[in-house]
Formats: structure tokens, sequence, C-alpha cells
């Protein structure tokens, strides 16, 4: 087989870059290559602010993909080495992909706590489509559960699971904090108590999956949105979560009881669960080989320059998978989520084109200044620049405006410019509060006015 | 370009020559001079076709000089020059050739042509017989009369054109504007001349201004439309509908 | 800014009549000329009160009332004239948002000033037509919006709707809607309908920035968010006729399509960069202002020009931007109704900027005089016969375009020969907002939250409402006034209202 461009991974970077390259080049040929026959698509996107972009993502067969864009070829192999002397790659079944460009976009695969091979029947790390499945079925009948982690999904888990009782163990002092700062944390406290009724009851739909072998790309960032996630307990029960701050599990042992784990912390805690979560983040995935050393960063990511190129010729890599290896802009940092995924993938698409075409190829705006968007707890959460003070080593004040169950503002200053925002609920700054990042307009003349309920900034820099 | 110009005047074996040249060079200017151009005296003629004295650059100065031919930087400029000369001398030669393929002409071509005089040149035009069948046809038109019949004439004409050429005949919509019409004596005319009448006129001379001004724009729209014709390209995604009008 | 008490404030304001007050010299330092400001009795309330509360102790700084903003305009080198504020006028960086200006071209010592344009440069609304009826369109309202939702505010740069590279962009900003005539996204009679044939023709791309081109690239064809929106509305009152009838309106509820949008970051940063720039020649050539905010350079210096050409760029960028979402209303619209854009009249009434600064040749003291005209927050409203409006609305006036907030009631009104010589011909752009509409939020119980924050160890502020309204701060300068107040102060007449019905936001 042979194609202009080949992309490796059906995740969203790797669909956003083959959905951007089709558009870009509907003349010319594009291999996506998913060992998972779902592939994710982005739908509903809707733009917030220049910079900020919300998207529903979607799994869909992959046919639609071939539907929509005549161009693009779904293939589903695993791909096992690239001949990148030779440009092409081959996959677990020898088939051969000849191409011009190769885009590596296959992601992340979840790191599980150590005792993971222990008990794997009963601790699950949650990370993809077929991880969920497992999830859910082993929840069925799980009364007391322990999550491990503090991130999105973590984060998630805990706020949707129902009839169940859940202890969180969470290594800082406050609970979200891959997003957010403990004063967000607290905000968010009261929602978790709740038991959540998802707001569409249906069971997840699922395409014709074949006989096609699966392992699967990174979940979406709505991926529990149809799910009911439910424990075994009784319909009605309240739901206690235990939040245990600073802690991470030490030693898991079985027991003869109901709950057959018995869970000692760091802290010397000891709790008792029949099924443990962990979700503490991921590693970049390496399975394949190259004939020709890539060349890797210190966190384990192909190191890509401004152009998403890896050091071998016309290989570019997009989304988890990379890291990132130019002059990075003040406000940017990168951050393994679909956000960046998407960005990444639509860019990488846009440098193979102009480098294809030889145009010029501007940076994307978007690596100017972090932005993410996200739904924490049931609010709307919008995350600027240096939102939680990231590389301002404490030198930075906090200016902050909350209403209870509402609305939580958070703007971080230095030298009286704004360097980053955390907004949660229907604020309508966001636009504003990206602008002024960007502008570094210096807001010593209005003090703590700059947040006053009573005065609205939207427009007043228009 | 050269080459296409020196194919377009018939020159043999086009396609195998190399205008870099010097002798190709001085071989297509005798070749010119003496089939398309024919301006030179015998004497540089006879210098020309001497092509390889060392006097022929003299000869050809000379050439250049008679023809008018600007100071140009190399022999391929100068050769371009020289061809579109015997382009001209060519096309002007077959004028009435070319005229039939012109866009204009292409559409009436198959029309015969018979008018060799204009039968209106032999009308009295100061004549009381003229003005007065003048003045019936204003009145057939409802056309409003001047003093001087010329002027009507002028005024039936043009409601001729516009209203009763065959194109508006078969589809009055498209010449006849529609919709309200705009009561512009009560509008404001922006400047008063104290005189109810003068201000009248004022006001009509506008309205015949402004629809002179329409006009002019509307034809500036149909030239930007031709020239999106040759230059549009939205580029969209198609799936989301049809692009452009 | 001076600190006096309110009574003596006031001295130095004196209502003409019932729809205009005069702010006299010696309000604010050093001004050239006097100040105006246009109110009816509601706004006039808001507007007092406004600068009641800025006089109460401890209120230096921060956001400046609309009257010491404008007084602080009168104060600039070249002005002429007298600096006016419109009805719909609040705070803003630099000038006030409603603030109009002029400046002598003649004058080697007049100013241009980024804050008199403000960051979205060429802001603006356009208005489309179409021949459907509310009827028509009310059982389809959702999936029109949804189409539109579909088509427009999907980022451009990012999901390529219109995929633009950096050279389709460096000549949009060079030729305006030029450009997207060229390449085919809309009709030859958009552009006649457009303040300035929608180019700039001074536009230098060479002037602006490489970050302010990558930061606009993705951009271009969206909508943004904060206060720009589009809207489908319908006629809901016609009150003059003629104009209506002039622009294509001829019953009431029939549809129409208000695009509100401006250059978006691409504006933000031209401004940011030449504000930079300004300040050093500030220095360099001595410019005073009362307001470090009000960074100026003289028109002539090489920062001037500069900054007259990249914010002409600016400019371009916005109509292309208005032009794009045009295109894609228009497909939309086609789409829902399987019909022509053209079968379904779809034409551009007209385009209007609010946030802009020209080169205009206006009456001053019975001369003709060339002049830098700033419009911030107001909208070019020049009278019948003006030669620099379209041949349409020769007859009538310039249409006005003025969009409610979200989905409030937007009008349409027509220039007049009084307000070419009060305020040279420009009016007001829509609803007042910044200093006054107040969302109902209240700080309750973040002590809690404060404690958890404090334990990172960082200097943490609370900003909470200051306890100085005596009456709740519902003082939202409403769009029916601020129309109404033109109207009656005869700087421009009242011809279309319309009413919101279903609102796209980005």
């Amino acid at each position: 087989m042979e194609a202009t461009f080949v992309i490796v991974g059906g995740g969203i970077a790797g669909v956003s870059c083959a959905e951007t390259l089709a558009f870009l080049h509907p003349e010319k040929s594009i291999i996506l290559l998913s060992e998972s026959s779902l592939i994710k698509t982005v739908t509903n996107l809707h733009t917030i602010t220049k910079t900020i972009i919300a998207f529903d993502v979607e799994e869909s067969s992959s046919n639609t993909l071939n539907e929509k864009y005549q161009n693009i070829k779904v293939v589903h192999e695993e791909m096992v080495d690239i001949k990148d002397e030779h440009c092409y790659v081959l996959t677990k079944n020898g088939v051969q992909i000849k191409y011009s460009y190769l885009c590596l976009c296959m992601g992340a695969e979840p790191k599980l706590i150590p005792q993971y091979k222990q008990f794997p029947d009963r601790i699950l790390g949650i990370r993809d489509t077929d991880s969920v499945e497992a999830f859910l079925n082993k929840l069925k009948n799980c009364r007391k559960l322990v999550v491990v982690g503090n991130g999105g999904i973590a984060s998630e888990i805990v706020y949707k699971i129902q009839n169940t009782d859940i202890d969180w163990v969470v290594k800082d002092n406050h609970i979200s904090a891959t997003f957010v700062d403990p004063g967000a944390a607290e905000f968010f406290q009261d929602n978790l108590k709740k038991n959540v009724k998802s707001e569409k009851i249906s069971k997840r739909m699922r395409y014709e999956e074949g006989e096609t072998p699966k392992s699967g790309a990174a979940l979406g960032p709505d991926w529990y949105k149809n799910l009911i996630i439910a424990g075994a307990s009784s319909e009605n029960s309240s739901k206690n979560v235990s939040i245990h701050y600073q802690a991470e599990i030490a030693t898991i042992i079985t027991q003869e009881s109901e709950n057959p784990l018995k869970v000692t912390l760091t802290d010397g805690k000891i709790l008792e669960c029949d099924l443990i979560i962990s979700a503490t983040g991921v590693n970049a995935r390496k399975n394949f080989s190259t004939t020709n050393s890539l060349d890797y960063a210190a966190n384990e990511g192909i190191k890509v320059d401004e152009y998403m190129r890896t050091n071998l010729k016309n290989i570019y890599a997009a989304g988890d998978i990379c890291s990132a290896n130019w002059q990075i802009a003040k406000h940017w940092f990168q951050m393994k989520l679909w956000t960046q995924a998407r960005q990444m993938g639509c860019y990488a698409a846009k440098c193979m084109s102009g480098h294809l075409n030889n145009e010029e190829v501007l940076q994307d705006f978007c690596f100017e200044i972090f932005t993410h968007s996200t739904k924490l707890f049931g609010h709307k959460v919008i995350l600027l620049g240096l939102y939680n003070g990231q590389k301002l080593d404490k030198r930075y004040e906090l200016l902050v405006r909350t209403t209870k169950g509402l609305e939580y503002v958070k703007f971080v200053i230095q030298d009286h410019k704004l360097q980053g925002a955390v907004l949660i609920g229907e604020t309508d700054l966001e636009e504003t509060a990206e602008n002024l990042i960007l502008n570094q307009i210096s807001l010593e003349p209005y003090g703590d006015d700059i947040l006053n309920p009573d005065i609205d900034i939207e427009d007043y820099f228009d | 370009m050269s080459k296409r110009l020196l194919s377009a005047l018939e020159y043999p074996n086009v396609d195998n020559i190399n205008l870099s040249e010097e002798q190709t060079f001085r071989t297509i200017v005798v070749w010119l001079e003496t089939n398309k151009l024919k301006s030179a005296s015998q004497q540089v003629l006879n210098g020309l076709k001497n092509q390889t004295s060392n006097d022929w650059n003299t000869y050809f100065d000379q050439y250049k000089n008679s023809l008018g031919c600007p100071l140009l930087k190399s022999h391929l400029e100068e050769l371009h020059w020289l061809l579109g000369q015997a382009i001209q001398l060519d096309t002007a030669k077959n004028k009435s050739e070319y005229l039939k393929h012109a866009v204009d002409n292409i559409k009436t071509s198959s029309v015969p042509n018979v008018i060799t005089e204009n039968p209106l040149d032999k009308l009295d035009f100061r004549g009381n017989e003229f003005s007065e069948r003048i003045n019936q046809l204003a009145n057939t038109l409802k056309v409003c009369r001047h003093p001087d019949p010329l002027i009507t004439l002028r005024a039936v004409r043009k409601v001729i054109c516009t209203r009763l050429a065959p194109e508006c005949v078969e589809n009055p919509r498209k010449v006849i504007l529609e919709g309200t019409p705009f009561p512009f004596e009560d509008t404001d005319l922006g400047f008063d001349l104290h005189d109810p009448l003068l201000n009248q006129a004022a006001k009509v001379f506008r309205i015949l201004y402004l629809h002179d001004l329409r006009d002019l724009q509307t034809k500036a729209n149909e030239l930007v439309v031709a020239v999106q014709n040759i230059t549009a390209n939205p580029k969209t995604d198609t799936k989301l509908g049809q692009v452009g009008r | 800014m001076v600190v006096r008490q309110y009574n003596e404030e006031l001295k130095y304001l004196e209502k003409i009549n019932s729809y205009c007050w005069r702010i006299k010299k010696g309000f604010q330092p050093n001004m050239n000329v006097e100040g105006v400001f246009y109110v009816n009795s509601t706004l006039e309330k808001l507007m007092l009160e406004e600068l009641k509360n800025a006089c109460r102790p401890g209120m230096v700084g921060g956001f400046l009332p609309g009257v010491k903003q404008i007084a602080n305009v009168a104060a600039l080198p070249g002005i002429v004239g007298r600096s006016v504020g419109l009805p719909d006028i609040h705070s803003g960086y630099g000038f006030a948002i409603g603030n109009m200006a002029a400046f002598d071209m003649n004058d080697p010592n007049s100013i241009v000033s980024p804050g008199g344009v403000g960051f979205d440069i060429n802001c603006g609304v356009r208005l489309l037509r179409t021949n459907l009826f509310e009827k028509d369109v009310y059982p389809v309202k959702e999936q029109l919006a949804q189409s539109l939702f579909d088509h427009i505010p999907v980022g451009v740069g990012s999901k390529g709707i219109i995929p633009m590279n950096a050279k389709d962009l460096e000549e949009a900003l060079e030729m305006g809607m030029d450009w997207s005539l060229r390449e085919g996204y809309i009709w030859a009679e958009d552009k006649e309908h457009c303040e300035e044939y929608g180019r700039m023709l001074n536009a230098d791309s060479s002037k602006v920035s490489t970050r302010a081109k990558k930061r606009g690239l993705p951009q271009l064809g969206t909508l943004g968010a904060g206060n720009h929106y589009a809207e489908i509305q319908v006629v809901d009152e016609i009150y003059d006729k003629w104009a209506a009838c002039k622009m294509g309106i001829e019953e009431k509820g029939q549809v129409c399509v208000m695009i509100h949008s401006g250059s978006r970051g691409f504006g933000h940063q031209v401004a940011t960069d030449a504000l930079v720039q300004m300040e050093k020649a500030m220095k360099r050539d001595d410019i005073q202002t009362n307001d470090r905010q009000l960074a100026c350079a003289r028109i002539n210096s090489v920062e001037g020009q500069d900054y007259l050409k990249s914010m002409a760029a600016a400019a371009n960028f916005a109509w292309v931007n208005r032009s794009s979402m045009t295109f894609l209303s228009r497909q939309a619209f086609a789409k829902q109704f399987q019909m022509a854009p053209d079968d379904l009249d779809m034409h551009v009434i007209y385009d209007v900027s609010h946030n802009i600064a020209k080169v205009e040749e206006h009456i001053v003291d019975g001369k003709q005089k060339t002049l830098l005209v700033h419009r911030k927050g107001s909208t070019r409203a020049f009278p019948p016969h003006h030669p620099l409006i379209p041949v349409d609305y020769q007859l009538t006036g310039q249409p006005v375009l003025i969009g409610g907030t979200m989905g409030t009631c937007s009008y349409v009104l027509t220039g007049t020969e009084q307000g070419m010589l009060e305020t040279f011909g420009s009016t007001c752009h829509g609803a007042g907002r910044a200093l006054s509409r107040a969302k109902s939020r209240r700080n309750i119980q973040y002590t809690e939250v404060l404690r958890r924050l404090e334990e990172m160890d960082i200097s943490i502020r609370v900003a909470s409402p200051k306890l100085v309204m005596e009456e709740a701060p519902e003082s939202y300068k409403n769009v029916t006034d601020v129309v109404n107040t033109c109207h009656a102060a005869g700087i421009s007449k009242k011809a279309i209202k319309l009413r919101p019905i279903a609102v796209i936001k980005g």
C-alpha cells in the first residue's frame, strides 16, 4: 500500500490530522492506520474564544470517515516498525505501507499503580474505550470503591459514580489538582456528595465492531456522558465520598470479607474495598521500532520541533505521544489533553501540507497560550495561560471572585499583568481574559475592581 | 512568447530554432524585413542580408533607427519589438478578416449587413413636417414635447431603446423597476434656493444625477461580476451546501 | 484626576437642552475644547450617578466615569469642535466607549490615539435582509439556528470552512472586501453598501507584526465570544416608511440577519503593538495627556502613520471577517430553505464600523477642514446627499445599524444634517454596558475557599462589590433609551426596529 500521508493512530490527534489533510488536499491519498475499528471524531465543535474550542468527541465506526472523505482510507492494522530510511511502515500482519509524510499519533497508555500485577481483576486502569467497558461491568457488583489519581478522569469518576461508597486517594492537598487550585476544589466539593443522574439514559452506542482486534485510543472529554456509572448499593442510598489528601497506596492485601481488598495508605490509614480504579496519568506509547532511533524527551515523548517534525525525515508526531521541543511561549505549556491532541493533530496536518507545497507555515497561535475547556463536576471550566501559576515560581498574586455554586473566577497576576485565569461557571469572561493575557496590558489602575462583580469588563477593552 | 509570435507570422520551422544564437537572430531579422516589414532602404537591406559581415550591426542600428525602435537591452528584446511591429502590420492588413471573429461581431455576423447609406441623412430636421411627425410620435409614446424637435427625438429614442427593445417587450419586468415609488418631492433637498420652482428643479436634477450614479454603480457591479467569473474560487466545506450564488 | 466634591463637579456641567449637556473647560485640566454629551432623563441619572460615585473618597483611579473620560479627550492636542459623548457612553480603555473626537489634519500637533479607536478595530454590525417572513422561519427556527451554528462559529483556521494560509491573509489585509469578492465569497452588490466600500486603501500589512498575523489567522470567519453575536431578527416596527423601503424592508415581520463582529485578536494585537510604540513617541515629542491610557502620537510621525496603516489592515480584516460570515449565513439559509441566497434576496442592507479612525471633510466654524475622526463605540451617520454614502441611500441618509445587547431589540437609524453639524456625523452604537450592567453576583461564603487558597502561600485578593451604590445597581443603559435620545436630539433618525428570534453566539 502507498499514500502521500500516512497517519498512525485513531485517536483525536490522528483523526483531526487526517480530516485536516483531507480538507487541505482532497486530491492526495491518506491512510489512517488504526488498531481499533472505532475512531474518534470531533463533533459539536464550537469556538469559545479565538483559541478556546470546545467540542464533543464521538466514537464512530471508521466507515464514517471513509464516507465523509473519499481520499481517506482507514486500515485496521497495528504498526510495529518504521523503515524510516525507505519511507515505509510495517504492520504486525506484515503489510507494507509507503508514505511521503508520516504522522505518529498513537497517544499514550495508562500508568498503573505497581500492585496492578498482583490483582489484575480488582485494579483497573481507565484510559480507553475498552477499559471503560470492563470498568462498568465490574462496578455493577461493587459496593466500596477506591479511586487513585487526581486528574480529570479520576475527578469525573468520583463525580459521576452512583450508588457506591468511594474513597478517593489523592497525592496532593486538594482534589482535581491537575486542573484546579485548592480554592476551586473547595468550590466543587459540594457537588461530590450528590448522586448524579445522567441527563440522558441510554446504553452506550456501539457500531459494528466485527472481529477486528482493538486496543483503543484515549477517551474523549465526554466519555461518561451517556453512561450510567452505578455501583451495587441500593438505588437511593446517598453516595459517600471520603477524600484522603496527600496519600498514596502503600500496600494491598486480600482478606476474607465482604470487601476482599485491604488497602493501606502511606499515611497509615486502612481502607477496605472491592475495586480500585487507578487513574494516575499516562506514558507515551513506544510499541514500535524504527531503523534510526527517534529522539525522545526526558518525559518520554517523542521530541518534535515547532513544525511537529521528529528528528527523522518526513516523520511528524502529534498528540500525547510527542513532546514539544521548541522555544515554548510564555503562556503555553504542554499537557496531555484532548484539546492539545486536537490542536496538534490539525497543526501537524497544516505543517505537512505546507512542507509538501513549499509554503510558509506560521506556527499556530494556539501554542501561544494554554487554553483548555472542560466540564468538571457539572460546571463549565475554562483554564487559560498559567492558570495555576505554572512557571511563575510563586512570584504572583491571585485575585479571586466566587459565588457558591455559581461561579469561581481566579486571575493569576504578576507585575500587574494577567498571566493566567481559571473561569468556572458561566462567567462570559473568556475572551477578555484571553486578550488580557496576550496583550499584557497593565491592570495596575484598576486594582481589585477588575473583578468587581458590579462591573462588566467584557467590553471595557473592546 | 517570441516563438509564438514567429509561428503566428508563419516563420518556418519555429520549434527547432534557438533565438539566443546570433546567426538565427540575423536570419530572422532579414526574413522579417523581406517578408513582413518591407521598410528598409535597399542599401540597409543589402547590409543586413550580408549576415556574416562585421558591419552587420552598423546596418542593424540604422535599420532600428529608421523603424523608431526604442533603446533595448538585448537582441531578444529587440527581436520581440520587431515581431510586435510585424504582427501589427499583419493584423492591420487582414483587419476585416479578424473582425469577423471579434467577440462583438460573432453574434451578429450571420445577419446580412445591408445598410450602405443612412437615409436619415437626407431628412430636413428643420422642416415643419419633421417637427410634426416627431410630435406625433411623442404623443403616441406619451413623451413630453420640447420646442426643439431634435431634443424630443432624443427623448423618444430613449423610450424606444429602453422600453421597446425586444428583450424588454418580451420580459418587461427585467427593465421596468418595480417597488414603491419614492416621494422625492417631500424629501429634504439639503439646501434651499428660496424659490419653490427652483427647488423643484433642483430636486429633479438630483434625481437625474442619482439615476446616472445608479447606472454607473450597476455597471461597476457588472464589471466586478465579470471579473469574479474568472477569479472566484471559494473554498469551503462542500458538505455544508452550495457555494456562491 | 482632579478630585472635587460632587457639587463642585456639577458646576462644570451645564444642561443645554432636554437631551444635551455641556462639559465646560476646567472640568479636567488642559481642556482645549469643551465636551458635550447626549442623554435623556433616565440616562442623565445614570451618568451623574456614575460621577457621584467616583467622587466619593477613596475612589481615585480605576475605572474613570464617562464624563471625566470625555473631558480628558478634550485635552488632547489638535482636537477641534467638541469631544462628543453619545448616549450609550461607558467607561473604556483610554477613550470611553461612545466617545468621538476629531483632530485637525493640518495642525502639526494633532494626534492619533489607539485608545480612541479601541482594541477590537472595526468592530461593527452588518445587516442582511431576506424576503422571508416570521411565519416562514418560525417553524424551522431551531434548525436554522443550528445550521447557522454549524456554519459560523467554527474556528476557520483550525477547522477550516474557509481555509486561509499566510499568503491569503496578507492579501486579505491589503484588499479587505475586495479579497472576499475576488475569491467569490460575496456578491458585487455587497461592496457598495459598506462604509469605505469595505476596503481601507491605506492598509499596509508590512506595518503589522507577525504576532498579530499569527493571532489573526485562525480567527478569520469566526464570530468571537463576549459581546459578539449573530442574530436572526424580524422587523418589529417601521418608523420611516421611505427609508425602510430604500433598504428593501417593506413590512413588519420581515426576517433579517444581523452580524456583530470585528477584527478580534488581530485588532487587539495591532492596538497593543501601537500602544507600546506610542509611549516612546510621547516621550520623544513631549506630548502630555491627562491619562496614561490616552497614549498617542502625532498623526504625521512615523508611529502615527504606522498605526493608521496597520489599523487600516485590521479594518480590512474585520470586513473580510464579516464577509465570510455573510457567506456562511447565506449558505445556512440556502441549505435550510433549499433556495439560492439570490432568490432569498439576501442582500446586505448596510455594514457599519464602530471602532475606527478615518480622514473626513467637515465644516468647522464655517470652514471646510480635513479631520481625523476617531469613533469609538460610535457609528458614522452621514446625512442625505453626502457624497460618501451609497447611491441607494442618497435620499434617506446613511443607514445606521444599532445592535442591542444580545437578545434585546436592535434598531436601524438614518443620518441627519443636524448630526453632521453637531457630532461630525456620528451617533450611538448600541446598548451601554461595562460599568453599568451588573449581573446578580454576590459574594457569599467564600471564606472556606480563601482558606484553602492561603495554604498555597500566595498573596490573595478577593474582589467584592464596593458597597457604595445607594440604589440597586440596575443601571444598564437600555438600547431603546439610547436610540430615543439620538432621535430626540436629532443626531440621527429612527427608521426600523428589529426583534431577535434566535441568537448565535460564539
